[in-house]
């Protein structure tokens, strides 16, 4: 199988992860993916497909394509959509007012440019992914937040792979197939037709072993003992939520996990770990609404 | 390709038959993965493979784990092998350069009859010997599940694709909030009077402001048919992208009271739902059998429904009902009163669809066809 696997170009491992400076000077963070979400990963790079991503808010959905992008030394692109966004915009924008302000000066002075309708196109994400010669990994991120017929008018481009700039009529086909990750909080649902041109993979809430590699992974120096407990206690809160709230409502997530544990790691160790057996310590990193406040501060309250 | 060489076809026809929307370019898409080596170590990772290529949501997940235990268990092996060892035969795509001819760490023990096709495959070229080589094998392995059958929940006459993609219809669009998008033609006209341009002039992007009410008559002759009126609204709220909708419930007709949920609990005036909605152009989609379920006739019902209706009627411009009961249910019944106090039409893809094109105010004449 491995022979065989070797003639993929690209295939990305989750196994690289950035050195510490790239962390304080990028903004580069650690990402410690499954191995099933590799494999669609790798496959999605293979096929040639964009890779649709759903789970729970929190649970790296977003950061997986600039991950992908860092291991594979690819230039990465972001698109995110927003309740109005058009399909048109993620490829280039058209600055026609630029253009008419340009050609009413230009009747006295001598601006010449305006009667290049091509300078006043902008790329945008997949525009400039399309242009450049290396394959680019391009995130779009909560499609779903768009109008209905968004994703719709995404499919020929995509399919396709070019696009035709309708102001100057150019026609771009891009150099090299872009490594497209979607994501979606599955607000709405999405059209059929463009599930079927998407694969998808749905990401699991990691296990509590895993949660230790992940904070760790993010805090390197962190004390076993305290990575273990604020887990622990972590996997606690969110079994009881899940108790209380099944599949439906929100539960902690492994970023606000990250967030929590930035602050416990802060203090002394041996306070926060007195702080992790008591009440739930900064309860605001984790709960965010009035409801989970009064049950889950009270639950530990009446246990002691 | 003749149909019996395909590796996985079952698998892809059983999931189709279950109600999976796949196509031959998903088919070829595991074809090519399995080339490429995806998914081919184990049965696990096979079903993963299939999985990321065809599932494409948490009820189909479900629906795929079921599939894939009636269709692979025990041929699970065996299939494998083939998987690769047809590969070799298709014509369109290069050849991967090795081939392991033995079977792979994942699959135990192979039958030695399987054993034997495989040499054959490896060393003959002709399609055709090779497929009548493997052709005893496969019908062996068709037979002992032939019996067995997928259970899928669209069994009514029209299917959760098909009311989202009615809804999707139901649009008004409307230019609203902040003017975000740039209006060249006034923009032009405005450069035309000043003489220059001093100012691009800008407008509010359009958005959907389409709005239901959805009256659902419930309880009673209705039960059978709360789950379908069930879909209808999740599909209104999920996928039809609407600008709101609002619904309520009755029994056979509404009175003096609308209430807010199916076990008709919480209870609020009518006069008091209608007030609130003051838009004319707000959709009324009434959705009750009109006693056409139980087959009665009922004068002081029609009298109650008409009131109600011409109440509707002052401060709606569209209405349409929906009746779960098929057409040649209606005659005889109070439903056929009904259909004549107003445009009524029975639950299926055809009868949404022109519901709402009611209610979007597109045609005010559709009627159904009694027998």
């Amino acid at each position: 199988m491995n022979i065989i696997r070797k003639s993929i170009a690209l295939e990305y491992e989750g196994k690289k992860q950035p050195t510490p400076e790239e962390i304080e000077n990028y903004g580069l963070l650690p990402y410690l993916p499954e191995d099933d979400l590799v494999e669609a990963v790798n496959l999605a790079i293979y096929l040639e497909r964009p890779l649709l991503i759903k789970g729970e808010p929190g649970c790296g959905k977003t950061r997986l394509a600039a991950a992908v992008a860092y291991e594979l030394g690819l230039p990465y692109e972001s698109w995110h959509v927003k309740s109005i966004s058009r399909a048109r915009e993620g490829f280039y924008t058209y600055d026609a007012v630029g253009r008419l302000r340009d050609a009413q000066t230009a009747a006295g002075t001598r601006i010449v440019g305006f009667h290049n309708p091509s300078r006043y196109v902008r790329w945008e994400p997949l525009g400039r992914a399309f242009l450049n010669s290396q394959r680019t990994v391009v995130l779009i991120d909560e499609i779903d937040k768009a109008d209905i017929d968004f994703p719709n008018d995404l499919l020929l481009e995509l399919d396709e792979k070019q696009f035709v700039v309708q102001e100057t009529g150019q026609v771009i086909q891009a150099r090299e197939a872009p490594i497209i990750f979607i994501t979606s909080n599955d607000e709405k649902d999405l059209p059929d037709a463009f599930l079927r041109r998407c694969l998808f993979h749905y990401i699991k809430f990691p296990t509590p072993e895993r949660l230790v590699e992940i904070v760790w992974a993010h805090f390197p120096d962190a004390p076993e003992k305290l990575v273990k407990q604020a887990v622990k206690r972590f996997q606690e809160l969110r079994d009881e939520m899940y108790l209380y709230k099944g599949d439906a409502g929100k539960k902690v997530s492994t970023s606000e996990l990250i967030d929590w544990f930035r602050v416990l790691k802060s203090k002394r160790e041996d306070e926060s770990l007195k702080k992790l057996r008591g009440k739930l310590p900064f309860p605001s990193v984790l709960l965010k609404s009035w409801d989970d406040h009064l049950r889950y501060l009270k639950e530990k309250e009446t246990e002691e | 390709m003749i149909a019996h060489e395909l590796p996985l076809l079952k698998l892809f026809n059983e999931l189709r038959e279950a109600g999976l929307p796949l196509g031959i370019d998903e088919y070829q898409l595991l074809l090519r993965s399995l080339q490429a080596g995806f998914g081919i170590s184990d049965l696990a990772s096979l079903a993963r493979l299939c999985r990321t290529l065809w599932v494409k949501s948490q009820g189909d997940f479900l629906l795929f784990n079921n599939c894939f235990e009636q269709v692979m268990p025990q041929e699970g092996s065996s299939k494998m092998t083939f998987t690769l060892q047809e590969t070799e035969f298709e014509p369109a795509e290069k050849k991967p350069t090795a081939l392991p001819s033995k079977p792979l760490a994942g699959a135990s023990t192979p039958t030695p009859a399987l054993t034997m096709t495989s040499e054959v495959i490896t060393k003959t070229t002709d399609e055709i010997r090779v497929v009548q080589s493997i052709l005893p094998i496969h019908s062996q392995e068709e037979e002992p599940s032939s019996d067995h059958f997928t259970l899928t929940d669209e069994y009514f006459p029209i299917t959760r694709r098909q009311m989202k993609q009615s809804w999707r219809y139901m649009r008004r669009p409307i230019r609203e909030g902040a003017p975000t998008e740039l209006d060249v033609e006034a923009t032009v006209s405005e450069v035309g009077r000043q003489g220059m341009l001093l100012e691009p002039v800008l407008r509010a992007p359009r958005i959907n402001r389409a709005e239901v009410l959805i009256l659902i008559d419930s309880g009673g002759s209705m039960v059978p048919f709360h789950e379908l009126s069930r879909r209808l609204v999740e599909t209104a709220l999920r996928g039809g992208r609407l600008g709101s909708v609002h619904i309520y419930y009755f029994h056979n007709c509404p009175t003096r009271y609308l209430y807010f949920d199916s076990t008709r609990v919480e209870a609020r005036p009518i006069e008091d739902v209608l007030n609130e909605l003051r838009n004319k152009r707000i959709g009324v989609l009434i959705i009750s059998d009109a006693g056409a379920a139980r087959g009665g006739y009922s004068q002081d019902r029609i009298a109650l429904t008409e009131d109600f209706l011409d109440q509707l009627k002052e401060q709606f411009l569209y209405i349409a009902w929906l009746n779960p009961m098929p057409v040649s249910r209606w005659t005889g019944t109070t439903a056929e009163e009904v259909m004549h106090l107003m445009p009524m039409l029975e639950m299926s893809r055809q009868g949404v669809d022109d519901a709402i094109r009611i209610l979007r105010g597109r045609s005010t004449h559709v009627k159904a066809q009694l027998p």
